[in-house]
Parts: C-alpha cells; sequence; structure tokens
C-alpha cells in the first residue's frame, strides 16, 4: 500500500509544481511527467485501457499542442504571470486546508459491483458503448460533429455574413 | 428505438435538403414543410411530448437558412429525449446536444451589422456552459464513484441542481441570459426563451428527486428579476430580467410540489413568449405585458394566481409572501412598457418588418391570452 500511496502522492506533488515554476517550458515538463504518472497510478487500479488512452491522448495529443504552441508563440519573458501574482500559492494552500479539512470527496465503500462481473475493463467499456448506451452513442456522435462543425460556424465570416 | 429513427430521419432530411435544394423549383419553404412533418410523425406519448413538437412546428416556420432548421431538429431530438430521460448520463449527452446547437445557432444566425455581437453572444453562451457542464461531469463522476449508480440518488444532486438551474437561467447564475439577450437575432431568442426551459422542467417534474430545497433560489430570482429591469434602458434586457422573475415563480411551483401549476403557467409564459418576439404591431406589446405582469382580465394573471394558490394550499407562506411582493414590484416596470406602447402613436411604418405570414401565429397567441381565462377560472368561482 506504500507504494500506491507514494505513487499518488508523487501525482499531487507534481500539479503543485505545475503551477509553482517560473517558465513555462519547465511547466510543460511537469505536466508531462504528471501524465504519464496518472497514466501509471490507473494501470495500478486495473484499468488498464483507460491509462494507455491517457498516455495517447494527453502525452500524445494535449502534451505535443501545448509543445508547439509555446514553440511558435516566442514566449519571451519566461516568466509565467501566474506565478508572480500569487495564484500558485493561493493552490498549494487550498491543497493542504483540504488535507487537513477534508473538503472534496473522497472515496465511500465499495460495495456495489456494477458491470459485467470477471470481465476486464475494455470488456466492460464495449459493454456500455456498444451494448447498453448504443442509442445515446449514436446521438453523441451527431453531437459531436455539431461541436466540430460549430467552431467554423461560429468564426467570423469576414464577407457579407449569412 | 425511436431515437434511431429521429437520427436516422434527420440524416435523410439532410441529404435530401443538401441535393434538392440545387434546383431551382424547390425553395426552402419546401423544405421547412418537411421539417415540420417529420416532427409530427412520432406519436407523442405525454402531453410534453405534444407541446414541444407544436412548439418546434411552430418556432421552425421563423428561421430563413438550412442549416438553421438542421440545428432545431437535432435539438429537438435532444430535448424530446431528456424529457423521458432517467439515467445521467442520456441526461448530459441530450443537455449537450441542444445547448451546443443553440450556441452554433447563435454564431451562425449573424446578418451583416450584427455579427460581432453574434460572436461574442456565442463565444460567452459557449464558454460558460461549457464549463458548467463540465462540473456536471465531475459531480456525475463522483456520485457513479459512491454509489455505482447512475440513478440520481445522493447528496451530490445539489451541485447537479445547480448546472440545471444554470441552464434555465436562475438567478445567482442568470448573466449570461441577460447579456444573450440583447445579442441574438428574435427567432434565436424565441426558441432559447421557450423550448430548452420546456425539456428542462420536464425533466426536472418527471425524474430528477431531491432533498434540497430551492427556495434560495426562488428568493434570489424573483428579486433580481423585480428589481434588476429598473436601470434597463433596452427592452430586450427589460424582459430578459421578467424571464428570470417568471422562472422564480416556476421554481416556486416545483418547490410546493405543484406540477400542474407549473405545466400551467410555463404553457401560458410560452404563448406570451412567442406573441412577444414575433410581433409585427407594437402595441401587441402592452399585450404580453398586461400579461406578464399577471393582471387579470388575461391569461398571466391565472397562472400566477394557481401558482399561489396551491403555495397558499401547501402552507408555504413565507415564500408566498415574498413572491406577492417581487410581483407588486415587477408591476411598475411592465407599466412603463404598457404605457410606451399603447398610449404613444403608432406613426412608423417600419414596424410591419416581420414576414407576412407571422400575422396567423401572432393573432393566435393574443386571442389565446386574452379567452384562455375563461377555461382557467373554474377553481376561483367555487
Amino acid at each position: 500500500m506504500f507504494f500506491e500511496n507514494s505513487a499518488i502522492l508523487l501525482c499531487a506533488l507534481l500539479s503543485i509544481a505545475v503551477g509553482y515554476t517560473k517558465s513555462p517550458f519547465m511547466s510543460l515538463m511537469y505536466s508531462v511527467m504528471l501524465f504519464i504518472n496518472s497514466s501509471f497510478v490507473l494501470m495500478m487500479l486495473g484499468f488498464e485501457f483507460l491509462a494507455l488512452v491517457n498516455l495517447l491522448v494527453y502525452v500524445g495529443a494535449l502534451a505535443v499542442l501545448f509543445l508547439f504552441v509555446i514553440m511558435l508563440l516566442e514566449i519571451p519573458a519566461t516568466e509565467l504571470r501566474a506565478y508572480s501574482r500569487g495564484w500558485s500559492t493561493l493552490g498549494i494552500f487550498v491543497f493542504v486546508v483540504n488535507g487537513v479539512f477534508q473538503i472534496t470527496p473522497s472515496m465511500g465503500p465499495r460495495g456495489i459491483i456494477t458491470g459485467l462481473p470477471g470481465a476486464e475493463s475494455i470488456t466492460n467499456l464495449g459493454h456500455a458503448l456498444y451494448l447498453y448506451f448504443a442509442d445515446l452513442l449514436i446521438l453523441n456522435s451527431l453531437v459531436l460533429t455539431v461541436a466540430l462543425f460549430g467552431a467554423f460556424a461560429i468564426a467570423p465570416v469576414r464577407t457579407t455574413g449569412r | 428505438m425511436i431515437e434511431l429513427d429521429l437520427c436516422f430521419g434527420l440524416l435523410l432530411l439532410i441529404l435530401f435538403g443538401l441535393l434538392s435544394l440545387r434546383n431551382g423549383h424547390v425553395s426552402l419553404a419546401h423544405i421547412r414543410f418537411i421539417c415540420q412533418c417529420w416532427l409530427v410523425m412520432i406519436t407523442p406519448l405525454e402531453v410534453q411530448d405534444f407541446a414541444l413538437c407544436i412548439l418546434t412546428v411552430v418556432l421552425l416556420q421563423s428561421f430563413h437558412s438550412f442549416e438553421a432548421l438542421l440545428f432545431l431538429l437535432l435539438a429537438y431530438i435532444g430535448q424530446l429525449y431528456m424529457m423521458h430521460s432517467c439515467n445521467l448520463v442520456s441526461f448530459y449527452v441530450c443537455l449537450e446536444a441542444q445547448t451546443l446547437c443553440v450556441v452554433v445557432l447563435c454564431g451562425l444566425l449573424a446578418r451583416g451589422a450584427s455579427t460581432s455581437f453574434s460572436v461574442e453572444a456565442a463565444l460567452k453562451f459557449l464558454l460558460l456552459s461549457a464549463m458548467v457542464s463540465g462540473m456536471a461531469l465531475f459531480w456525475f463522476s463522483a456520485m457513479y464513484q459512491r454509489t455505482g449508480s447512475l440513478d440520481m440518488v445522493g447528496q451530490e444532486t445539489f451541485w447537479i441542481l445547480l448546472v440545471m438551474l444554470f441552464k434555465l437561467g436562475v438567478a445567482p447564475m442568470h448573466m449570461w441570459s441577460v447579456d444573450l439577450y440583447g445579442s441574438i437575432p428574435k427567432s434565436l431568442l424565441l426558441y432559447l426563451s421557450t423550448a430548452p426551459k420546456l425539456s428542462l422542467f420536464t425533466f426536472w417534474a418527471s425524474s430528477w428527486h431531491h432533498d434540497f430545497s430551492v427556495g434560495v433560489f426562488i428568493l434570489f430570482s424573483m428579486f433580481i428579476g423585480s428589481i434588476g429591469a429598473y436601470g434597463q434602458p433596452a427592452l430586450r434586457s427589460l424582459f430578459a430580467y421578467s424571464t428570470i422573475n417568471e422562472i422564480g415563480l416556476l421554481l416556486l411551483a416545483v418547490e410546493t410540489a405543484g406540477f400542474h401549476t407549473l405545466y400551467q403557467h410555463l404553457g401560458i409564459y410560452i404563448i406570451t413568449q412567442l406573441l412577444l418576439w414575433n410581433l409585427t404591431d407594437k402595441r401587441l406589446f402592452a399585450l404580453c405585458a398586461v400579461s406578464l405582469a399577471g393582471l387579470p382580465p388575461f391569461a398571466g394573471f391565472f397562472g400566477k394566481a394557481w401558482i399561489f394558490w396551491h403555495a397558499m394550499s401547501v402552507q408555504a407562506f413565507s415564500l408566498l409572501a415574498a413572491a406577492l411582493f417581487c410581483t407588486v414590484l415587477s408591476l411598475v416596470y411592465y407599466l412603463r412598457v404598457i404605457r410606451l406602447f399603447w398610449t404613444a402613436p403608432v406613426h412608423t411604418a417600419a414596424s410591419f418588418t416581420g414576414a407576412p405570414n407571422q400575422t396567423t401565429l401572432t393573432s393566435a397567441c393574443a386571442v389565446a391570452l386574452a379567452f384562455a381565462p375563461v377555461m382557467l377560472v373554474k377553481p376561483f368561482v367555487i
């Protein structure tokens, strides 16, 4: 149990470090380490599909996106404004207060087993997506299409408009 | 499954519209008629389904572009399924369906000079509602983690209730609706103020169970709705505050568990909104204002009277006293609207800017507001 707890503590420390450094590049590096750590913790909890998808999406897409943004914007002053205004210190304070007074919810008794007993997480995911919530999956695909093309529609049209 | 049939029908409508609008003989009016027929092809199971179907058929008439019709139809599917959902995942997917369609329509319906207003409205609404939906997802997952089910039991319902109240435009979270009412075109404003509220209230009344009293939100909504309209120079923001007032009243109906009064007042409110944003003759603004203020010969009085009567029978006296006080406070700004539009001479010919086929709807709504009290007066006469 010590190993799992220390992995989760490392998650917490890395997330504090993301907000507590001055340079955006170090912030991004800490966030990449945080993503890999969170994937590790998920693997220990038994969510192997979610761990791999986390790595793929967070490190492979999001961290690369942020890296490109930092590269292309060429931020000359390498100090983050949040650092100089003290917001990250406030974040640490809230974290410590949560550790003492326990404001955010923690896990309750896990006596309920949902999903197929004895199946792996990907089997449960397939059962939920394609059997139990199949109609919602199709509706959600239409909603995601709207979100995708809506981003183009909201952008202001330079000509006469519609 | 009905929902799959509806989605498949929507896809067929998209293909049909795209391929047939190239022909000179097919105009948008034909496509709109077929969309309205598609809406009535599903047999409604309850009266709220029927109301939503008729409302959407009427609302489709005011939109003049093909993409707007498709977004409205997808939002209709989302609303129809929200009204019957009892699972959190389906509630979330349907909520996002209708919200995203409204957001995209805000940005899409820009015409010429009002482009920056529409883009600003779309961005504000998108950012606020996306963040609030993210919060809702967090509390859904907290509830699932604690109980292992998605069936709405437990203490996290308070936070999810906050999200629902945000979408309705209830008072501590009402700023988006005041901003949005001034920036979007009238047809979309008409849609935004009627259809999402109908579906959310139906979902609340049929499937949502919570232990918490919404009394705080009722008081906030009624006070802000009655006092906030006094500083507003624009008519749209004045009616935005009156909407917040009405939503406070509908929350009072939900709080006292008078769901028949809720639907009654919601129906009268929807007819008033249909009249309000579709007007070609400005003097009918005065009629709307009298009905919204709750003055006796028109239907608005009876909507409010049923809610107050039920609150009295449930003995919610403090909430009732606050509601009556705020109704009196809000009366004065309605009087200003009445004075402006009834006594001032109607000398501008530019008031007839609406399409000619809206006069049927407008006159039907005006007649409904004036003569519906005949059917509503019965409990008070005995």
